[in-house]
């Protein structure tokens, strides 16, 4: 077959990009097919009212790991980092700033679980210590994979997190630190680290395919051969790469029959839960609020209380839309005033513990009205009068968020983060993770061991993972 | 005029408390037993055993103490669902529900018996974990429970829900909290015990949980060990990280090398000792909060036979689902009494009802409760409420939910402290929750190691 590609990667975000440039500077034939109309996934700004633009997904992501960063070249390619910013949380009458005291803990932790997942075979079992470490005394909550964020807070001191569904109190509930988001580094917002990469991509020569949605991935003998286009078509590829989620990637893209029965159920049994909706307003004028200038850039933690989060998670689990919701706010506009016409401001609301699923029926306009208006009663407690300006609304709910960025049940995590699924438990299906039971098939994006760990970390393993084997002629 | 010396003191008389006394005194020892309250034991306890310690059973001859079983493996039911002994019934019954759980029940129960009988040397010697050695399949296996809830590790293997939510009682049973991360060990810790004979076991003793504790005070006492009743213990009497003695709360100083205590940890730590004798670092831990729950008895004295959809003989069930866990869980953590708790029904006599109720928050409402399992047997059992003549509740003892780390801990760890000449002997010495009386045995092994007579 003559156009027959080295690897075809679903999914031109930022696993999708990074794999694409690695793959394609090393000398392979690379597409990407990109659902949407624009490439950047998670990474694409658009606008959301006249003149107001917004990333609809998330205004911050996992850090970039450094030596990948300098791998692709990115500053090179116009991409630029500055130090982060500092979350505060706000309440009615005060403020506190977020301290960071386990970014450094967190970061050595992300290298050292990257370091193990890009073993080409991760020696099995993965120990994490669990066993090894002597009990102390009264056991202290000493390994993340045990600990809960109760036990590493201090009572004055709150672990703040955006937009969670969780319970503070459950052990494991610490490894969400490993995937907090950190804010404002990119000049540009997201926005400027999706250029970058889709100038390195283009750059090594990965051919970009836009508005081509993958509707099936064929395959022969448990080794794939082609993807197969909704539009009619098929692709031919040694290799094939998907960014997409692990239910998305099997479920939806395989018929049933192509996959061994234990693995349809193991991928069954993964949880994927969707626990954010995002509010993007668009306001006529910039928050007056004196305390709004005197807060630092981050992320704004509206009223956060540990207790509340756990009635919040309570009825999150039933599908019923929680009466103190966990609020995140940010002011993009703020860090990149071309996002909002003159005068205006862009503030956009991460709410947590919002139900995929309702317990009793549909997303109607009516439930959607309800947690708009729950979410902005307790901003105006904290920002009085912002409700005043606010000219322009777009809500996303987890289905709106499964519609649009196809990411299952509207989980942006990819997956629950607890310790059953991290590490070489994520996605657990092949001791050889990236790669998975199907010949040629290699799983990046968020469900992936390195998807939690950082941006484009997980495109990039599955990368090397992709080369190694077509270099080493396990692939035909 | 009582003597002001022994060579070891217990304190509490619990299961742990009294096996103490009782091997203690059988090794020659001369042993008190102090208790707070003013009886040996009350008139009410848990129905059933699944974790006595077979050869400290042995050791203390606990069958001429008058210990038996009435029951040796009690079937678990639930409504449309009977776990039992019997293969083909039990297969029965699952493939009525749900014919894929039929054969994944027998894969799982064989996988989870093996490896749990691979542990038992670290879980009744005193090995720790990691040391025992194990296939790589079985390996992997501990390794995906170490870090999974029961209810995840559960709703993975099988299909129907009443399968899930009955098999993660007995996570919840010693102590664990289902729906947390590690929870699933716990189901593994339950099924490396056994109960006369029979892994996996729940067993009816004779008499009930009582009658175990009167033989075990009954072979405390034939070996000559002292006891006290209404005899709060002030504090430890210490001296260079060693105890010395122990002060009653009548102001009385009684001296002794050795003190076992049935108490919590947590709390004899930061009651009993002064706080300078524990490093800052065990200090700060242990002032920081711990939210405890636990679980209550209630037992129903009726008319008649109740009307349940189960064997006599069986222990009844009611928690349908595995998301009952959570949220009964989530309740009782906020301090409310759990809306729908979950319930264990045992027909200790044909009219008398044992019911063990979880989870109970420390500040939980008396009447309420039950009223609630009222109400939620009659669901099940229709005339239930007009049968009862009285409902007795065992006061609830609630304690911090079990943490994986108790359940991986060599036994040296759970059981000796800071102090020289302490040592744990209570509930959470074990590694889970459970009436067995092992942290005793390996307490007094471990004292005659580190003082030889």
């Amino acid at each position: 077959m003559t156009d027959r590609y080295d690897a075809a990667i679903i999914g031109a975000g930022a696993d999708g990009l990074t794999a694409a440039a690695l793959l394609a500077r090393a000398g392979q034939r690379v597409v990407v097919l990109e659902r949407r109309a624009e490439p950047g996934g998670r990474l694409v700004t658009r606008e959301f009212h006249p003149g107001f633009r917004a990333a609809p997904f998330a205004d911050a992501l996992p850090p970039v790991p450094d030596d990948l960063f300098r791998r692709l070249d990115l500053a090179r390619h116009g991409a630029w980092r500055a130090p982060a910013a500092d979350a505060v949380a706000l309440w009615p009458d005060r403020f506190a700033v977020v301290p960071r005291r386990f970014e450094a803990e967190a970061e050595a932790r992300r290298a050292a679980a990257l370091a193990h997942a890009a073993l080409p075979e991760p020696p099995a079992p993965p120990r994490w210590n669990i066993l090894a470490k002597p009990a102390a005394d009264i056991w202290p909550a000493d390994d993340w994979t045990r600990a809960s964020l109760a036990d590493l807070a201090e009572a004055d001191a709150p672990l703040l997190l955006d937009a969670p569904a969780l319970d503070p109190f459950a052990p494991g509930t610490a490894l969400r630190l490993l995937s907090k988001p950190e804010d404002g580094p990119w000049r540009g917002g997201l926005g400027g680290l999706g250029a970058a990469l889709l100038a390195a991509a283009r750059e090594a020569g990965a051919q970009i395919a836009c508005n081509r949605e993958v509707g099936d991935i064929r395959s022969e003998n448990g080794r794939v051969t082609a993807l197969a286009t909704a539009e009619g078509g098929d692709i031919a590829a040694r290799a094939v790469l998907s960014t997409l989620d692990l239910k998305r990637t099997f479920l939806s893209l395989f018929p049933w029959s192509a996959l061994p029965s234990a693995t349809v159920k193991q991928i069954g049994a993964f949880r994927m839960q969707g626990s954010t909706a995002r509010l993007l307003c668009a306001l006529s004028v910039r928050p007056r609020s004196p305390l709004l200038a005197a807060l630092p850039r981050g992320a704004v933690h509206v009223m956060p209380d540990a207790r509340a989060l756990v009635d919040a998670h309570a009825a999150w689990r039933a599908g019923i839309i929680s009466e103190k919701l966990p609020l995140t706010l940010r002011f993009p506009s703020r860090v990149d005033p071309g996002l909002a016409p003159t005068g205006g401001a862009v503030m956009t609301v991460s709410i947590g513990a919002v139900p995929h699923t309702l317990f009793d029926g549909v997303w109607t306009n009516e439930k959607r009205n309800l947690l708009t208006a729950r979410a902005l009663d307790a901003i105006e407690q904290v920002f009085p009068g912002i409700g005043a300006t606010i000219v322009g609304l777009e809500l996303l709910t987890p289905p709106d968020i499964e519609q649009q960025l196809g990411a299952t049940a509207g989980d942006l995590d990819g997956g629950e983060i607890a310790p059953d699924q991290m590490f070489a438990f994520r996605p657990g299906l092949s001791r050889k993770s990236p790669r998975t039971p199907v010949q040629g098939l290699y799983l990046a994006g968020p469900s992936s061991a390195a998807g939690p760990l950082g941006t484009c970390a997980a495109g990039a393993i599955a990368a090397d993972a992709l080369l190694a084997d077509l270099r080493g002629g396990t692939l035909p | 005029m009582s003597e002001t010396r022994y060579d070891a003191i217990v304190i509490g008389a619990g299961v742990g408390g009294l096996a103490a006394a009782a091997l203690l005194a059988k090794a020659g020892r001369h042993t008190l037993l102090v208790e707070r309250q003013p009886a040996l034991f009350g008139t009410l306890a848990p129905a059933t055993l699944s974790a006595l310690d077979p050869r400290l059973a042995k050791m203390l001859k606990l069958a001429k103490h008058g210990f038996g079983y009435a029951a040796r493996d009690l079937p678990l039911a639930a409504p449309n669902l009977l776990l039992s002994r019997d293969r083909h019934a039990t297969a029965r019954s699952l493939a009525s529900l749900m014919p894929t759980d039929a054969a994944a029940y027998t894969v799982w129960r064989r996988e989870m018996l093996s490896l749990a009988k691979a542990l038992r040397p670290a879980w009744w010697d005193g090995k720790a974990v990691a040391e025992v050695s194990l296939k790589p399949a079985q390996r992997v296996l501990l390794d995906r429970l170490t870090v999974s809830s029961a209810i995840a590790h559960l709703c993975a293997r099988f299909e129907s829900d009443a399968l899930r939510a009955a098999l993660a009682f007995a996570a919840a049973e010693c102590g664990a909290v289902p729906s947390e991360p590690g929870s699933a060990l716990a189901l593994l810790w339950s099924a490396a015990q056994e109960a006369n004979g029979a892994q996996g076991a729940v067993s009816l003793p004779k008499g009930g949980v009582l009658a175990l504790l009167r033989a075990l005070s009954d072979a405390a006492q034939a070996a000559g060990a002292e006891v006290r009743t209404a005899t709060p213990v002030a504090r430890l009497l210490t001296s260079g990280g060693a105890v010395t003695g122990v002060e009653l709360a009548a102001g009385e100083s009684i001296e002794t090398p050795l003190v076992f205590c049935a108490l919590g940890r947590r709390h004899t730590l930061a009651t009993l000792l002064p706080p300078a004798e524990l490093g800052l670092g065990t200090a700060r831990t242990l002032a920081r909060p711990v939210e405890e729950i636990g679980n209550a008895v209630l037992v129903f004295a009726l008319s008649a036979a109740p009307n349940l959809p189960a064997p006599p003989d069986a222990r009844f069930l009611i928690a349908e689902r595995p998301e009952i866990y959570e949220s009964a869980f989530a309740e009782a953590r906020a301090g409310r009494n759990a809306r729908e708790p979950v319930l264990e029904l045992v027909r200790e006599e044909p009219t008398r009802l044992v019911v063990r109720v979880w989870p109970v928050a420390p500040s939980y409402a008396r009447s309420d409760l039950v009223r609630t399992v009222t109400l939620m047997i009659e669901r099940h059992a229709s005339g239930f409420a007009n049968l009862v003549v009285s409902a007795d509740l065992l006061e609830p003892e609630t304690t911090a939910p079990v943490p994986l780390e108790r359940l991986l801990a060599s036994a040296q760890s759970r059981i000796e402290t800071p102090l020289r000449g302490l040592y744990m002997v209570g509930a959470d010495a074990e590694p889970a929750n459970a009436l067995s009386g092992r942290a005793a045995r390996l307490a007094v092994a471990l004292s005659q190691k580190a003082r030889p007579r």
